[in-house]
């Protein structure tokens, strides 16, 4: 096991020997730096490979927690146990407050404490060390997603509009001299690249649910539906559809998110159904949480294919039958998980469907009194 | 920069103008306008400076989206106006429209070397009058996209 | 104030693209159309140098940004920093929606910024509103 690195700075000789007593002395467990000031300690910190810190308080260039603020320019994470004198308690207070991992009395040092206390420093500053790379890792491998998936979906639009408009320009010139077939396949083309664009943003939507960071807030989910409904004023009318609900609460969570969720809960309630859609909104608490629940009339969905449903690209039906991309389902799975919560379904061929999910409540504890609308 | 950028609305109009009577037909105009908006309005050139910086009674106004300016208005002139807006870094982006009974083309050249986003002479007759603002709301309003506003605090 | 036959200079590097414009403007009858492939060729237009030495001073530009060699903004900066041809009307076309590319546009004064519409009749209708302004609202220098 390779020797700890531990860095004393104290400006009592005396207590750098006690420090290295009982710890076991210079033995193949430990390597010690010296310094009697401050400033000294700072370089040797510099300079060193340093696995922990012992910190007294009284310098005399400094005192212990203008070192530890000075250590903190230095790096994030610091493997710092202060060393306090008695009664001292506000001392080790303030020297966690910036940064010290640990603080010990020196009137009250043992070799077993003291031997605890530097391992545990230790080890505990190379895990954090650890994560705040994963972090940063993570960060960068979000930011390269993020420029990818831009990238791609800006690049593979431009040509797609190419031929999405100079396609509907041949068919608006020659449309009378083309002969059925003609007709039909022009139609395909041009069908083909407005399915193509709309999956572009579709998986970009998809895409960037996983690398953007959702804006976290007190959403009122009442005013959410209100919103989904104006958007989808027209396959409502369409329709003739109804839309009810129950007192809708307020969750913790990201608005837009939200709304795109119920969008496409409520659109596809519109959408698979052979009759007038009834839908109604509910929610009810669940054990801390709000489960919201969206049922509808319609087709209704055999219990086979309840998990299947939400997977990427799976749809159940033919674009002639029912028109759609398949990924409405699995942004909405995207989206709960998100917000740390689940969404499945309940329901039976022929019978309607309802489906529920989860999501945090509000932190603030105003719940908004609804008129029922 | 993921998603697109969408300007929100409604979009906010500055009015600088100091006849009454173009006043009401330009804000009846935009009141029938398909896009969502709110005009406001400053009847000179201290007001129309003070409503964009903010100050003298109008602390709490919003940022235009977009500018009218007449070049003909008491205190400070249009032109005054639209060269402290194209001067500052934080004003400089919001498009105006010149909107003036002036068709000198002096006063043409000088603007648009102020970088007057456009400038339209004002019809003397109340028919052309109203389609030019109409076009003036289809083309700034919906066809064009505006700058997007800068974040709260700036 | 109607603007007799306007000069366009159309500056894209994608040439459909600049068939649609053209086509767009095609019916109407009062657009001049003049086309450049990249922000050099703009350039040289608008400098009347070399092979463009005879080019008429266009009445308003549209510019694309992301070109090769020499892209939309530094064209736009370039032509804004001129004394004579700042005061021609530039406006940004380009399919970019990224509010980026708009504050810079903005930023260095550009007069409008239009997106390219997605849809063959959104491109046309498009074209023949900035033209509708831009010809017969707008009053720009002859």
């Amino acid at each position: 096991m390779t020797p700890l690195n531990i860095l004393i700075i104290d400006d009592t000789r005396a207590d750098h020997c006690m420090y290295v007593e009982l710890l076991g002395g210079e033995s193949g467990q430990y390597h010690f730096l010296h310094a009697y000031g401050g400033g000294e300690g700072l370089n040797l910190y510099r300079d060193h490979a340093v696995d922990c810190i012992v910190l007294d308080y009284n310098l005399p260039d400094m005192n212990g927690l203008d070192v530890l603020r000075r250590l903190g320019d230095l790096e994030k994470i610091v493997p710092v146990v202060m060393m306090t004198g008695e009664g001292n308690e506000c001392i080790a207070v303030m020297a966690m407050k910036l940064g010290a991992q640990d603080y010990i009395s020196k009137k009250a040092v043992t070799s077993s404490a003291l031997t605890r206390t530097i391992q545990h420093t230790a080890r505990r500053t190379e895990l954090l060390k650890k994560m705040e790379q994963y972090r940063a890792d993570l960060e960068r491998s979000n930011h390269d997603l993020e420029l990818f998936a831009n990238i791609v979906a800006h690049d593979l639009k431009s040509p797609l509009r190419a031929i999405t408009q100079h396609l509907a320009l041949i068919e608006s010139k020659v449309a009378g001299m083309l002969d059925e077939k003609s007709h039909r396949s022009l139609g395909f083309a041009l069908d083909g690249a407005k399915r193509m664009s709309a999956l572009i943003d579709a998986l970009f939507t998809y895409a960037r649910l996983g690398f953007a960071e959702p804006n976290l807030d007190t959403v009122d989910m009442q005013a959410v539906l209100d919103n989904v409904r104006g958007d989808l004023c027209v396959p409502i009318e369409e329709t003739g559809a109804r839309i009810t609900h129950d007192t809708l609460p307020c969750v913790h969570g990201d608005g837009l998110l939200l709304s795109q969720l119920l969008q496409n809960l409520i659109a596809n309630a519109l959408k698979y159904c052979t009759s007038t859609p009834c839908v109604h909104v509910s929610a009810l608490p669940d054990d801390g949480r709000w489960r919201i629940s969206v049922r509808d009339n319609g087709i209704g969905i055999p219990p086979a294919q309840h998990k299947k449903i939400f997977a990427i690209f799976r749809r159940l039906h033919l674009q002639e039958e029912y028109p759609g991309i398949g990924l409405g389902l699995a942004v909405c799975e995207r989206i709960v998980r998100r917000h740390g919560g689940a969404i499945w379904v309940e329901s039976e061929a022929g019978k309607g469907a309802t489906f529920y999910f989860t999501l945090p409540a509000a932190t603030d504890a105003v719940q908004k009194r609804i008129v029922y609308g | 920069m993921h998603t697109p950028y969408q300007h929100p609305q409604p979009i906010e109009i500055l009015l600088v103008e100091d006849n009454a009577g173009d006043i009401e037909l330009t804000q009846e105009a935009f009141h029938d306008a398909k896009i969502v908006n709110r005009t406001h309005v400053a009847r000179n050139g201290d007001e129309a400076l003070d409503f964009l910086y903010r100050r003298a009674g109008f602390r709490d106004v919003v940022r235009p989206d977009v500018i009218l300016l007449d070049l003909n208005i008491p205190r400070k002139s249009g032109q005054e106006v639209l060269a402290v807006i194209k001067q500052d870094a934080a004003l400089q982006d919001i498009p105006v429209v010149i909107l003036t009974s002036s068709a000198a083309e002096r006063d043409i050249v000088v603007s648009y070397k102020l970088h007057a986003n456009a400038y339209i002479v004002k019809p003397v007759d109340l028919a052309q009058f109203l389609k030019v603002v109409e076009t003036v709301e289809n083309f700034w309003l919906s066809v064009v996209k505006l700058p997007p506003n800068p974040p709260r605090g700036e | 104030m109607m603007n007799p036959l306007m000069r366009m200079l159309f500056v894209d590097d994608n040439p459909g693209d600049r068939d649609l414009a053209r086509e767009a403007l095609e019916q109407s009858g009062g657009v001049q159309f003049y086309t450049a492939c990249d922000g050099e060729e703009a350039m040289a237009f608008l400098r009347r140098c070399g092979a463009f030495e005879n080019a008429p001073s266009p009445h308003v530009i549209m510019l694309d940004l992301n070109m090769p060699r020499k892209g939309g903004l530094d064209v736009l900066r370039e032509i804004k920093a001129d004394d004579v041809l700042r005061i021609i009307p530039v406006i940004i076309f380009s399919s970019s929606t990224a509010a980026g590319d708009l504050h810079q546009a903005y930023h260095a004064s550009a007069n409008a910024y239009v997106v390219k519409p997605s849809t063959l009749d959104g491109f046309m209708s498009a074209m023949q509103q900035i033209e509708h302004f831009w010809q017969k609202v707008a009053t720009v220098i002859q």
